[in-house]
């Protein structure tokens, strides 16, 4: 260990871990959008319920690491750099617009491109650069002229922390309890418990993204090489991989480029060892035309959200940061929106559907 | 006397202009930097605008040549590339373009590279059913097919500059190095040879492009396509004579510019203008604008007969064989062939071969499944 430096342990880590999720999205079919269209078109909550359980035990491993002292969870930037609120909104329905016509999240696109989907590689592509240009490029005028960057708090920002601000406790209490809470609602219904796909699936993502922070927080901990405390995300990841591959002379390894190849490996070798690896391409005009504009759309939303659905669904929610829900809200009001309009074929469709439906109450 | 008075008028009309162009040269408004972006802009859309008129197309012309055709896409090639030739031959008999500056002859170069790259591109070609600047070209047209190729030739040949692919490249382009004494083909041939080569090529394209009947617009955008790569050359020549900062002396080219306009707009704080950046939007603009005037505007994507996986390896190739061979089908092929580069004669000569090989690979593996597919019909009815 005393070789590597630590960029190059985070990004090891990071790889192992996105192995897993890429594990994870193939096996367990765990995937965001699938899991809204389960429940919002089939009524089936289960993979939504895998959803909120890995979250659960995302938090508790986060804050048993925080407790027992070998992370610091206030450092990471979900809790002391918050994103605005309205670049939270606005990022989050964009990518959720973008995650509706792709057909998957940023995370799931590179599980796809794992199980051999050749139109993955054009969305990724899209992806990254469009990530890549709005924190650094061109469409990073755009970003800064609308939503101002995020500033410092002075206490940190999350639900565990103001409640534990409010009673007088450390923030570990209440976040067991948030955790425990969300488990209980969780695995109340019966179907779910009794499927020990989802289950395992669900508890291996949790500890997954604990893992992260724990890679860049305890392992990667240098006093005089300070690495970031970061955990799973895909949005700007993507674009930093991309541009890790074409300038690699001149660039250093993080731990979100690992865990971009991770989850492309791993749901290779999943898809490879089931017998679903498929070289799939994609013949259809307007196909392709979805998967370029929603590959757009999820890189300028994912950067300007601050996160993705693993992101600001797993990662940022399991520090229990304020944007987190608000970020999941808008990803799913975007994703819903999203779906509308691939249906209907018009942006003012959701619109007077939701206008319909509130006059005939 | 009338006659007289409107060719002085001509004369003033043109000394003035030759004023004017001195005086963009040598102003303090711009950096040089600048200006040259804004020569590659202006240059860039001519060349779209022309060779999206003419249907230039290094792949169609191979394509066609190794079916044993001489037609209309050959014809236009091969008027491109002897106007190119000529003229740029001129530039130099004027001494407008100093032999010294230009990187194709004055630093050595990679024959290996040229070998290995120029094949690699060729096939690539073939593949991805155009070279860089076409599938440039194609994507202002509308064609997302070309758009998404390009995209990751863009990357790949980033990757094989400074990335991933890099110490590939260089370990491929170690492998036989020549100097610059070798590599300028001008000083081992007898004067005016390739004028004159230049000279007839135009011809034979003109002469037999007329007896096939071949569009004369077509013919004329050709020749303005070949015309652009000396402006090119005329233009960062002049500006690099007057500039106070260094300016490469360079014409048009596709791989190494599109993949620095990608990082300038990917990447923000370190924006480096040159002539390349400028080209690679002026040539998108140009093709749009003129695909836009004569109602070609139309979303093209990949169909089931097309294939996505061809394209895509083909456009890994180019990416990375045009970085190998010190350029593309225009850089190489018609920009360095114009200069008499050695290594860039022996990219474009590797390209014909590959694409030739590649082209007869496809057509016997299409009609060994189209027999396959009769047998089984036939079999199984």
């Amino acid at each position: 260990m005393e070789a590597l430096s630590p960029s190059s342990i985070a990004a090891l880590c990071g790889f192992i871990g996105g192995v897993l999720l890429g594990f994870c999205a193939r096996w367990g079919r765990f995937c965001t959008l699938g899991a809204i269209e389960d429940a919002s078109l089939g009524g089936d909550f289960d993979r939504l319920r895998m959803w909120g359980l890995a979250i659960a035990i995302a938090i508790a491993g986060t804050y048993g690491l925080d407790q027992a002292g070998l992370i610091q969870i206030s450092d990471s930037f979900y809790l002391y750099a918050p994103a605005t609120l309205v670049a939270t909104l606005a990022g989050g329905i964009l990518f959720g617009i973008g995650m509706a016509f792709v057909g998957t999240c940023a995370f799931g696109t590179l599980a796809r491109l794992g199980g051999g989907d050749l139109k993955s590689v054009v969305t990724f592509m899209v992806m990254g650069v469009s990530a890549y240009a709005t924190m650094s490029g061109a469409t990073s005028y755009l970003r800064v002229a609308l939503f101002p960057p995020a500033a410092p708090v002075s206490t940190s920002a999350g639900f565990a922390h103001f409640l534990g601000r409010a009673f007088g406790l450390a923030p570990h209490a209440p976040a067991y309890a948030i955790a425990l809470l969300a488990a209980l609602i969780c695995l109340k219904s019966k179907t779910f418990r009794s499927n020990v796909r989802y289950l395992t699936t669900a508890v291996l993502v949790g500890l997954t993204i604990a893992f992260g922070w724990f890679a860049t927080g305890y392992l990667a901990f240098d006093l005089f090489e300070p690495y970031p405390l970061e955990s799973f995300r895909f949005s700007a990841p993507s674009g930093e991989t991309l541009i890790y591959v074409m300038t690699m002379t001149g660039a250093r390894l993080k731990f979100g480029i690992g865990a971009v190849a991770g989850v492309a490996v791993g749901a290779a070798a999943t898809s490879l060892f089931q017998g679903y690896f498929r070289w799939e391409a994609c013949d259809d005009a307007r196909e392709l035309r979805r998967q370029i504009l929603g590959g757009l759309l999820m890189g300028f939303g994912g950067v300007t959200a601050v996160g993705c659905t693993v992101g600001q669904g797993l990662s940022a929610a399991s520090t229990l940061a304020y944007p987190a829900p608000v970020a999941l809200l808008s990803i799913f009001a975007g994703a819903w929106i999203g779906l509308h309009i691939l249906v209907h074929g018009s942006v003012l469709e959701p619109l007077k559907s939701l206008f319909s439906s509130n006059s005939s109450r | 006397m009338n006659r007289n008075a409107g060719l002085t008028r001509l004369g003033t009309d043109k000394i003035r202009r030759q004023v004017m162009f001195e005086a963009f040269l040598t102003s303090d408004t711009l950096t040089d930097a600048a200006k040259a972006a804004l020569g590659g802009l202006t240059i860039g859309m001519c060349f779209g605008f022309a060779a999206q008129r003419s249907d230039f197309c290094l792949r169609a012309a191979t394509v066609e040549f190794w079916s044993g055709q001489i037609a209309e896409r050959f014809l236009v090639w091969l008027l491109v590339f002897g106007t190119a030739l000529a003229s740029v031959q001129i530039l130099f008999a004027a001494g407008i373009l100093p032999a010294a500056e230009i990187r194709q002859l004055a630093n050595p170069g990679s024959l290996s590279g040229a070998v290995i790259g120029g094949s690699l591109f060729g096939a690539g070609m073939v593949l991805a059913g155009g070279c860089a600047s076409r599938l440039l070209v194609l994507s202002a047209t509308g064609n997302l097919r070309a758009l998404v190729s390009g995209l990751l030739l863009t990357v790949i040949a980033q990757a094989a500059l400074t990335g991933a692919l890099s110490p590939l490249r260089e370990m491929l382009g170690r492998l036989w190095v020549i100097g610059p004494n070798a590599r300028n083909m001008a000083l081992h041939l007898p004067a005016h040879a390739a004028l004159l080569a230049g000279l007839a090529m135009m011809g034979a394209a003109i002469l037999i492009g007329m007896r096939q009947r071949v569009a004369k617009a077509k013919l004329c955008f050709a020749a303005v396509v070949g015309l652009t790569v000396a402006m090119g050359w005329a233009f960062t020549a002049s500006l690099a004579a007057y500039a106070f900062d260094p300016v490469a002396v360079e014409s048009i080219s596709f791989t190494g510019p599109s993949a620095d306009t990608l990082m300038a707009l990917i990447n923000r704080p370190d924006l480096p203008l040159n002539f390349g950046i400028g080209l690679v939007p002026g040539v998108f603009a140009g093709s749009a604008l003129s695909a836009l005037l004569a109602g070609q505007l139309k979303v093209q994507v990949f169909s089931a007969e097309t294939g996505m996986a061809r394209y895509l390896a083909g456009a890994v190739m180019m990416g990375f064989g045009g970085m190998l061979a010190g350029g593309c089908a225009v850089g190489a092929g018609v920009t360095g062939g114009s200069v008499l580069s050695l290594t860039a004669w022996t990219a474009l000569f590797a390209m014909w071969i590959s694409a030739g090989i590649a082209h007869f690979a496809r057509s016997a593996r299409l009609r060994r499944s189209r027999c396959t597919h009769l047998i089984v019909h036939r079999v199984f009815r």
